[in-house]
């Protein structure tokens, strides 16, 4: 892992995206130590102010600083993305190791369980979940999280079929291992390499998936802020106030990028056969 | 060519009918009520619940009430909107033909652009047009669909003047929630384009053309293009889902008529027959295209069809 590390190092592009990703998080943990005004503080005495000094960002139709109201909500973004690759890996390795651990009948019915989840591409799966459960950021998460297990359990199976019947996996069978033992502690530390890769890359779409279900009115209501709504509420001021919706449009912009450079380069290091990955 | 249908098709009634299951638990899944919930939105009188509760029949076995959702939906009866009243099936066939305009001309940009990027980046493999248009790449992967839109509505509809920003109608209205679509997906296209491209120029084939004395621009266009397009098949028909999850958004964005926009109102409105209707159609769509798909591809490429044949 010390190799990894190291070779990620000598790759620009991963120290670029690795720097941005830890300005990011730490602004959001920051959060209101760094921004000092309040994210729903309105003054509409100042409403619709471009960029300026005593606003970087500029301010929306309430008066409301951009700056603060995108730093605080990159707490809600993160959360949201993070949540969501924690849920469907989870779901993933649940039912991954399983089926691919098991065989069988179990293996069968986990895969056409998974056939037919991917038979909903993530945004509609995840409007069902919404649909379901209802709205609001958690909700939102589970949804994002949910609609990415199928991509998980398929990897990870794919990955356990290949490692189980290793020399390796044999031999600790033949020496009595139980099957529970021999899968967590034999099978499941050798496919982690492109589990890492695709948790990483999953952070990205996650982000992406949980700010459009925000964009589209299901996640955290107004005046909450967070880059999907902040971005949604800019546009009927593209005219007037075009940098409502820069603000935090940019900024999911400049973390996916930075999160998709970390992934691009840990996949060309721990696992250069998941190419395809990228291309999903 | 007849046997490989046949298997494939077997293996697509299975998630048909686990899709047909998922569209039909959505409303059982609900927490409380179903009733009192699929009503919360309507502002319903006491009538119209029982006129809901009638009509759905939720004291049934729930066997006895999936074989009748089957048996209505085999016909196209997919019950009735809540806010608008109509059949589902009629609200459904109204949006449809203009998200199938808006998935048909998104693909063609997509194709276009991509193929481009992608064999400039590959013939020049390294040089500053391999790394802009890897740059242009990443950012179109990183770019979410509705920030991209209010970019191009910004820019060419308010700035510019050029195009309409919202509506329907003429492909003048087309163009930007097209684009929108198409150049998230030119960008995957390009990426798998210069790295089929940069395999198929290693191949020895390709030696061989040279070596004949053909033109550079002979051995790209006849020997390399065709091979290195056929990863590229595959990837679209796996992206069309996607494409079909970016209407939803898109025609959001750009105020257009279609079956994303409805999906959306029908989850907002909370009318859970039409979000039935919208998911089981959609679904079903995806199917048959990821079917049709898998054919044209074991068209192109006779060895897939052999390979399937003799599994």
């Amino acid at each position: 892992m010390t190799a990894a590390v190291r070779l990620l190092w000598r790759r620009k592009a991963a120290v670029l995206g690795g720097a941005i990703l830890a300005l990011v998080v730490g602004l959001a943990v920051a959060g209101p130590a760094v921004t000092r005004t309040d994210p729903l503080k309105m003054n509409l005495l100042k409403a619709l102010s471009p960029p300026s000094g005593s606003h970087p960002f500029g301010t929306d139709q309430y008066g409301r600083d951009i700056l603060t109201r995108v730093i605080t909500g990159a707490r809600l973004s993160l959360v949201t993305g993070l949540g969501a690759v924690v849920i469907a890996l989870a779901g993933g390795l649940g039912l991954g190791l399983v089926s691919g651990a098991a065989g069988g009948w179990i293996d069968l019915l986990i895969m056409r369980i998974v056939d037919v989840m991917m038979a909903f591409p993530s945004v509609l799966l995840a409007l069902v979940v919404v649909a379901v459960l209802g709205h609001g950021s958690t909700n939102v998460m589970v949804a994002v999280g949910v609609s990415l297990i199928p991509t998980f359990v398929r990897l990870i199976r794919g990955n356990v079929l290949v490692v189980r019947e290793q020399a390796y996996i044999e031999a600790a069978r033949a020496l009595g291992g139980r099957p529970r033992r021999v899968t967590l502690q034999h099978i499941l530390p050798n496919i982690l390499a492109p589990v890492i890769v695709l948790a990483t890359i999953a952070i990205a779409w996650s982000i992406i998936i949980g700010a459009s279900l925000s964009f589209l009115g299901l996640g955290p209501r107004p005046p909450i802020p967070e880059w999907g709504v902040d971005l949604s509420n800019g546009r009927n001021y593209l005219l007037r106030g075009w940098w409502i919706s820069a603000g935090p449009g940019v900024a999911i912009m400049t973390t996916v990028v930075a999160v998709n450079l970390v992934g691009d380069t840990l996949r060309d290091v721990l696992d250069p056969r998941l190419r395809s990955l990228t291309n999903l | 060519m007849f046997v490989y249908l046949q298997q494939r098709l077997a293996l697509a009634l299975p998630v048909v009918f686990g899709v047909s299951v998922v569209v039909f638990a959505i409303v059982h899944l609900l927490p409380g009520d179903p009733v009192l919930v699929m009503l919360s939105g309507a502002n319903a009188t006491p009538e119209q619940v029982a006129e809901l509760r009638a009509q759905l029949r939720f004291e049934d076995p729930i066997a006895v009430q999936y074989a009748r959702f089957l048996r209505r939906a085999l016909v196209g009866d997919l019950g009735v909107s809540i806010f608008s009243k109509r059949p589902v099936i009629e609200e459904i066939a109204d949006q449809l033909p203009s998200t199938l305009e808006l998935a048909a001309a998104a693909i063609a940009i997509a194709v276009a652009v991509g193929l481009v990027l992608g064999i400039l980046a590959a013939l020049r493999p390294n040089s500053w047009l391999d790394r802009l248009s890897m740059l242009v790449a990443l950012g179109g992967i990183s770019m979410p669909s509705f920030w991209l839109g209010l970019l191009l509505i910004f820019a060419f509809s308010l700035e510019l003047g050029w195009l309409p920003a919202t509506g329907q109608g003429g492909w003048r209205r087309l163009i930007l929630p097209a684009a929108t679509i198409g150049l998230g997906y030119a960008a995957v296209v390009a990426r798998l384009v210069r790295s089929s491209f940069l395999e198929v120029l290693g191949n020895a084939y390709i030696g061989t053309a040279r070596a004949k004395g053909l033109a550079e621009r002979a051995v790209v266009l006849k020997h390399a293009l065709g091979n290195a397009l056929i990863p590229v098949v595959t990837i679209i028909g796996v992206q069309l889902g996607n494409l079909l999850a970016g209407t939803i958004i898109v025609e959001t964005v750009f105020s257009r008529r279609g079956m994303g926009r409805l999906a959306v109102t029908a989850v907002l409105d909370k009318d859970y027959p039409l979000i039935q209707g919208v998911v089981l159609v959609s679904a079903l769509g995806y199917v048959l295209v990821n079917l049709l798909v898998d054919v044209s591809y074991s068209i192109i490429d006779p060895r897939i069809r052999h390979r399937g044949g003799a599994a």
